[in-house]
């Protein structure tokens, strides 16, 4: 997970293919935090990668996927070590 | 004379040759990737060594328990093809459910299964075959990779992770986590025509898909002896008769034998319990839960499984059942190589598939012999001519041109396409191919990988072609393989 600055209020889930893998960006806990004189949002950032699939570049599965992404950004066991060792960006 | 080409060429042809020119130039370059292995003293030396863009490549193997550290860059899976080897749950109509590492896919409905993509290969010398991405002068395509139907190639296939298990209620079959192997049943009229029952484009593996597999494994593992580099399988198990229950129990979910039978087994186990090795009349594949050395005074052990309760009388034998990949072990593992558990009683995963020796044997089809002269075809819709007895023509098959060992033991080594045994001279359980070969006279089909009590006779290389398709044993299931 990072923190991130964005000059506007993100899409929550952003999936792009990338010849035969997708990355998917996910955004969590945005905050509007614009000055006077910059429009400006801090949000928690993960980033997937996985095969291509159609489905994937839908945002349906927004919290699904949200879930994952911090679940392996703090793995219990084998399975999301490895995961996040493969699948997080 | 480019005029003319323009006259006549449309734009797809003229893409596909400005494509092709690109190609040979690349080759001519030595610009184009391709992974090799080269074996200079076969079958004494089994090790090869990693050729052309391979030369540097390493193979990591998780050997007992995963390794979660990164990779080292020169690991060979992020070579192609071994980069694109990706597990899947599909449907019947090759559609992606979901790809193992997506966050519900224990969950998913489909077929569990390993997609691998297509290559080309140059396999003039046996013992230094070659793989690239891209169609060249020295490559061919793989028949495994051609549709006898449609005369085209096809991008890739999907191959079982498993051993096929039977869809509950349906004659037909499928590949899942925790379910019993489809076993005990014939080739021809059981597990073939259920394997092509699960829709267009399926059959049970088959020569095609073994010969390929082949070429990745040596490349990867630069070894014949598959064992060795990957795991052994699952080969080091109990199938005798003296594993006897010793003290009778009645209807509870234990059994006791006595502590030396007990140290044979261990927790977490399938087993199977009936008046005969080999027999499943008191319960079939349970797993232990627990056990309990020196439980008496008598040296006994108690040992419990899972499931229902069930009375066992003095005499009843315990033997070991194929052993079942657990979710979390399937998961773990995702497509990369070795075994999580002790060597010799786990399956081994090669990059994402499993069992490809060891456990249970798995018919291999396409390919049989006529007293050791061999006939095999890659198009699937000959297969079902390969039943219980010799096919009447045989001139639908093509005739190898090798002729196979007439008698059982180590083979020495393989030879022609698709390679098969040829000798078994030089061959041991280190030496040559380091597997075992069967054989019978007569007409015979082939099964592949040896079984769970097979020790060393087990690898990717051991073949058994000593028993027709209406032949039906616990020992022998079959993978499903499906071309899209």
């Amino acid at each position: 997970m990072k923190t991130v600055n964005l000059s506007q209020s993100p899409s929550l889930y952003q999936a792009q293919r990338v010849k035969e893998e997708v990355i998917i960006t996910l955004y969590d806990n945005v905050k509007d935090v614009s000055t006077e004189e910059n429009m400006q949002f801090e949000a928690d950032m993960y980033q997937l990668k996985l095969p291509y699939r159609k489905g994937l570049l839908s945002s349906d599965s927004y919290d699904v996927m949200l879930a994952f992404a911090k679940k392996l950004s703090n793995p219990s066991n084998a399975v999301e070590e490895r995961q996040a060792r493969d699948v997080l960006v | 004379m480019a005029e003319n080409i323009l006259n006549l060429a449309t734009y797809e042809q003229m893409e596909e040759l400005v494509k092709q020119m690109t190609l040979l130039r690349q080759y001519t370059m030595g610009e184009l990737e391709a992974l090799g292995v080269e074996f200079t003293a076969m079958p004494a030396t089994v090790t090869g060594t990693r050729t052309l863009d391979a030369s540097s490549s390493t193979l990591r193997v998780n050997a007992g328990s995963m390794n979660t550290d990164p990779y080292p860059t020169t690991d060979i899976r992020y070579k192609f093809p071994f980069n694109e080897i990706r597990t899947a749950k599909i449907t019947a109509d090759f559609e992606v459910v979901r790809w193992i590492d997506e966050p519900d896919f224990l969950d998913a409905d489909g077929i569990i299964a390993v997609r691998l993509s297509k290559a080309y290969i140059d396999v003039r010398d046996i013992y230094n075959p070659v793989l690239r991405r891209d169609k060249t002068p020295d490559c061919i395509l793989p028949p495994l990779f051609y549709d006898y139907e449609t005369q085209s190639e096809r991008d890739y296939v999907w191959v079982g992770a498993d051993k096929s298990v039977k869809v509950l209620g349906e004659n037909k079959l499928t590949c899942a986590l925790g379910e019993a192997y489809y076993t005990n049943v014939r080739e021809d009229t059981v597990l073939r025509p259920y394997s092509e029952a699960v829709g267009d484009g399926w059959s049970q593996a088959d020569i095609a898909l073994r010969d390929y597999l082949r070429i990745l494994i040596l490349i990867a593992g630069a070894s014949h002896n598959t064992q060795a580099v990957f795991g052994r399988g699952v080969c080091d198990l109990r199938y005798n008769a003296s594993d006897v229950v010793t003290v009778e129990t009645l209807t509870s979910n234990f059994v006791v034998v006595s502590d030396a039978t007990g140290a044979l087994y261990n927790v977490n186990e399938w087993v199977n319990l009936g008046n005969a090795v080999g027999n499943t009349g008191k319960f079939a594949q349970r797993k232990i839960t627990l056990k309990e050395a020196n439980y008496d005074t008598l040296g006994n052990t108690r040992i419990t499984v899972d499931g229902a309760v069930f009375t066992s009388s003095v005499g009843n034998v315990l033997w070991h059942a194929p052993q079942l990949i657990s979710d979390e072990d399937f998961m773990a593992m995702g497509n990369e190589c070795g075994y999580i558990g002790t060597d010799g009683r786990v399956p081994v995963s090669f990059f994402g598939i499993w069992n490809l020796w060891g456990n249970v044997w798995e018919w291999c089809d396409g390919f049989f012999h006529v007293d050791s002269v061999p006939y095999f075809t890659y198009d699937p819709s000959k297969y079902s001519l390969i039943g219980a007895s010799q096919p009447a023509d045989l001139s639908q098959f093509t005739q190898h041109s090798v002729v196979m060992p007439s008698s059982n033991g180590y083979c020495g080594q393989f030879a022609g396409t698709p390679a098969i045994p040829s000798t078994l001279s030089g061959g041991s359980d280190s030496a040559g191919m380091c597997d075992y070969f069967y054989t019978a006279s007569g007409y015979r089909a082939l099964r592949v990988g040896g079984s769970l009590a097979d020790g060393s006779f087990a690898g990717f290389f051991a073949w058994y072609v000593d028993s027709t398709p209406s032949s039906a044993s616990w020992t022998i299931g079959s993978r499903l393989l499906g071309r899209p």
